[in-house]
């Protein structure tokens, strides 16, 4: 699967901003969202001290029709890091998952 | 007999580790490492194995979800963790742009190597049909129920009543 054939897959876009899940989709669409990141980057984070490896900038996950991804984006300030994220009902590569916030 | 299959899953995973950028890999069944090819002490693979494992049981905790596999991006490296049934295989590997061959390539290998992966959790019964294991354990239910027993020997106590 293209990027370009993400649009037509519901793909849906997040933001996350001051706590708040911004989403144009709807509440229930932002409440899975916020379930899902707050999942997996809890699991990402505990990986990441088991193998002392930092925090993900990205993480994702795959479902035979669905698939998640956020990114953390910091200026390097001590601003928290921005997140954005998307899922998408269908297995969509990763590649393209992560191109598409990008 | 174990030692004689165990390295052969080992020999695979081996292989499937020259797939692409690869730092290590690990398969697991439930919770039990098989085999780890991971540049780490055991102790965090086996916390790693739970992690993983806490992370597939924690989204499909509802009944309604199937886990396929989780792709995390870390400054210097990716873990990349392919559920099937009770078989995880996690991998480090390098540049991003390999993940989704190396998530196809894992999925290949479990195919292939379910033969050698049954083989590594039961290696007693490897080679032997069904009707030979059958005949064999009723044969053997008898003798494994009859222990023998150490004797008591005291050379101070020879032939004292009690």
């Amino acid at each position: 699967m293209d990027a370009s054939s993400l649009n037509s897959q519901s793909f849906r876009r997040f933001e996350i901003q001051n706590g708040l899940v911004i989403s144009e989709t709807g509440q229930q669409d932002a409440d899975d969202f916020a379930a899902d990141f707050q999942g997996l980057r809890h699991f990402a984070g505990r990986i990441g001290a088991i193998l002392e490896l930092g925090e993900a900038g990205y993480a994702a996950l795959h479902e035979p029709e669905f698939s998640f991804i956020y990114t953390l984006s910091s200026d390097g300030s001590a601003q928290p890091p921005k997140i954005i994220g998307a899922m998408v009902s269908a297995n969509v590569s990763y590649n393209d998952l992560l191109g598409s916030l990008q | 007999m174990s030692h004689s299959i165990t390295p052969s899953l080992r020999a695979s995973l081996e292989r499937l580790k020259h797939a692409g950028a690869v730092n290590g890999i690990c398969i697991a069944w439930r919770r039990q490492i098989l085999v780890s090819l991971m540049p780490y002490e055991e102790f965090r693979i086996e916390q790693l194995v739970q992690t993983v494992s806490d992370s597939r049981e924690h989204f499909q905790s509802g009944g309604e979800r199937l886990l396929d596999s989780i792709w995390l991006g870390f400054p210097d490296v990716h873990v990349l963790a392919v559920f099937a049934d009770d078989i995880t295989v996690m991998m480090l590997h390098a540049r991003p742009e390999e993940a989704d061959f190396l998530t196809s390539a894992i999925k290949t290998f479990l195919g292939d190597a379910q033969l050698t992966i049954a083989a590594a959790l039961s290696p007693e019964n490897h080679g032997e049909t069904s009707d030979e294991r059958s005949d064999a354990s009723e044969d053997d239910v008898e003798s494994e129920e009859w222990t023998s027993e150490e004797p008591e020997i005291d050379p101070n106590r020879t032939n004292v009543l009690s």
